[in-house]
């Protein structure tokens, strides 16, 4: 049993993708609780779509693994502060204004895509993540990012709480509403970077929402919905890499499907318990 | 202007300005247009106001104004003698509870350490007295106990008593109050209204918007009838006319004679009486 778990942590390339696993679930449950405390789980979606554009321009450019990172925080920023401005700006609905760039944002990334040799090949490195061949460059580039959004959240709490909590009243104090709003789809694209080379575009949103959800149907404050939601991403990476391991299958998508496993099991319980509770009634 | 002003009963001198507040031609709105038009009143230190108007008579929208949140298409708007903006820290604004987002995760005590917001980036961010600042308040509207709990799991009451709290954590001078009272039952309004009159004798400048006429005439020392300009403004005795009441709702208010008392029943009302009679 002991060689069964421990097993899998004698290769180094299992050891990285667990470091780069745990790195992302800190940043994405953060940002995370926001996402699914206000709603923003399409927007996120979208930011980490987008993200393919600015990875796709870096990658045909040439670049490494840290620069089709920094393609990717460039073109997902560039998507949060462009539904900001197309919604403060130009008042279209926030939802339009996100459709739009992500239609327009993901099928650039696609196109450009289409002009590498080995096309299929890498894109789909691109939407499903290659998180057991992270190289050194990916893991400080999600060491770095992880660091910001933690930083920037820890500064600004006040703010970030105040202003997704009552908007109106956050401007009548004299928080900076829409600075932070901006602010706020800037940690998420940032957190969707992160997020991007473990488990792939495609399923960066599963890892933004589907750990802070879970923690969110047990606690109810902001912070220990952001904790627990680490924890149960860290337990979502765990679960996936060791199927990865014993079952041969991808490891992005097999941490995807235990962390929604994980919600689903919560949720199960949690109703089971309060059903418990009022038949006892 | 000054034979426009509700006689002070309890002047503050330690406020800046002439009057707590002064609105001079001020017309404001939002996008698809004006929603407020030359509106002029001045408050002195120490009043309490009711605004009254039927929905979409501009209420929020002047509310609004006096905290900041609308810029001055034309005319003027002084809060303590500043700029609405400027006076921020020594105004406390309690919002409609329709608009509040009661599913948020937190509890009374974060919301109404909200409250205590100021811009800084130093190391008082941080003040641990925030917390006893916000229990304080929360003992003064005796709902201390509730501290701890999610405000998704108040009462009615409960959420208005948290809301007020925030407004009044920092010991404000000016408290703008948008519909306290909408939705709750007639002893927790009496109770709220009560709490209001008490910081007004303190000398705390209040200004409220509500729909109930009745405690206009009985627990402020002034009203402001509001249908997109003002219709009448002065002490309620005289403000509250047939004429006023007419011209503000439209002929949308019963007015009901009963033993020498006059009866004003708004629109909300008049609804659900009309509700309860079919």
């Amino acid at each position: 049993m002991i060689d069964w778990l421990g097993d899998p942590w004698q290769f180094e390339f299992m050891r990285r993708a667990l470091l780069a696993g745990l790195l992302v679930a800190l940043a994405t449950s953060v940002v995370g609780a926001f996402v699914v405390v206000k709603g923003l789980a399409f927007l996120a979606d979208a930011v980490a779509h987008t993200s393919l554009a600015g990875a796709a321009i870096a990658f045909l450019a040439g670049g490494g693994s840290a620069a089709i990172s920094l393609g990717a925080a460039g073109a997902a920023g560039a998507t949060a502060i462009g539904v900001s401005f197309l919604t403060q700006r130009a008042h279209l609905r926030e939802d339009t204004a996100i459709a739009l760039l992500f239609a327009a944002l993901f099928a650039l990334g696609v196109l450009l895509i289409s002009r590498a040799r080995n096309y299929t090949l890498e894109l789909t490195s691109f939407l499903v993540g290659n998180i057991l061949t992270v190289p050194d460059a990916d893991l400080a580039v999600m060491g770095a990012l992880a660091a910001v959004v933690l930083a920037v959240t820890l500064i600004f709490y006040r703010e970030l709480l105040f202003t997704a909590y009552d908007p109106t009243m956050a401007a009548a104090s004299g928080v900076p509403v829409a600075a932070v709003q901006t602010g706020l789809l800037v940690l998420v694209a940032l957190a969707a970077v992160a997020a991007f080379r473990l488990v792939g575009v495609v399923l960066v949103m599963a890892m933004l929402v589907a750990p802070a959800a879970t923690a969110a149907l047990i606690v109810r404050r902001l912070p220990l919905i952001m904790l627990g939601g680490a924890l149960v991403g860290t337990a979502a990476t765990l679960m996936g890499l060791y199927a990865s391991f014993y079952a041969d299958v991808a490891a992005g998508p097999a941490i995807v499907v235990a962390s929604v496993a994980l919600f689903a099991l919560v949720l199960a319980s949690s109703s089971g318990v309060r059903m418990a509770g009022l038949l006892r009634r | 202007m000054s034979n426009s002003s509700v006689p002070s009963p309890a002047a503050s001198p330690a406020s800046g300005g002439e009057f707590a507040v002064e609105v001079v031609n001020l017309t404001t709105g939002y996008r698809a247009g004006p929603a407020i038009e030359d509106v002029s009143f001045a408050l002195p230190h120490g009043s309490f106001l009711g605004l009254l108007g039927p929905n979409g008579s501009g209420k929020s929208t002047l509310i609004k104004a006096l905290i900041g949140l609308l810029p001055a298409w034309r005319g003027s708007v002084r809060v303590l003698g500043m700029r609405p903006q400027a006076a921020r820290t020594r105004t406390g604004y309690m919002p409609q509870a329709e608009d509040v987002d009661w599913s948020f995760p937190a509890t009374a005590r974060e919301v109404v350490a909200m409250g205590l917001y100021r811009r800084s980036f130093g190391l008082d961010r941080l003040r641990r007295s925030d917390r006893e600042r916000a229990m304080t308040a929360l003992e003064r509207l005796s709902v201390a106990g509730l501290a701890g709990r999610q405000i998704g799991d108040l009462s009615g009451g409960q959420q208005r008593r948290v809301l007020l709290a925030r407004a009044l954590v920092k010991d404000p001078d000016v408290l703008l109050l948008d519909e306290p009272t909408a939705g709750l039952d007639a002893p927790a309004e009496r109770e709220l209204l009560d709490l209001l009159g008490g910081l007004s004798a303190q000398g705390t400048s209040i200004i409220t918007s509500t729909h109930d006429i009745t405690c206009v005439n009985e627990c402020c020392d002034g009203a402001l009838f509001l249908n997109r300009t003002v219709i009448a403004f002065g002490p309620p005795s005289e403000a509250i006319t047939a004429e006023s009441l007419d011209r503000t709702f439209e002929g949308h208010v019963l007015v009901v004679g009963q033993g020498g008392r006059q009866l004003a029943v708004a629109p909300h009302d008049a609804h659900e009486h009309e509700r309860t009679d079919a």
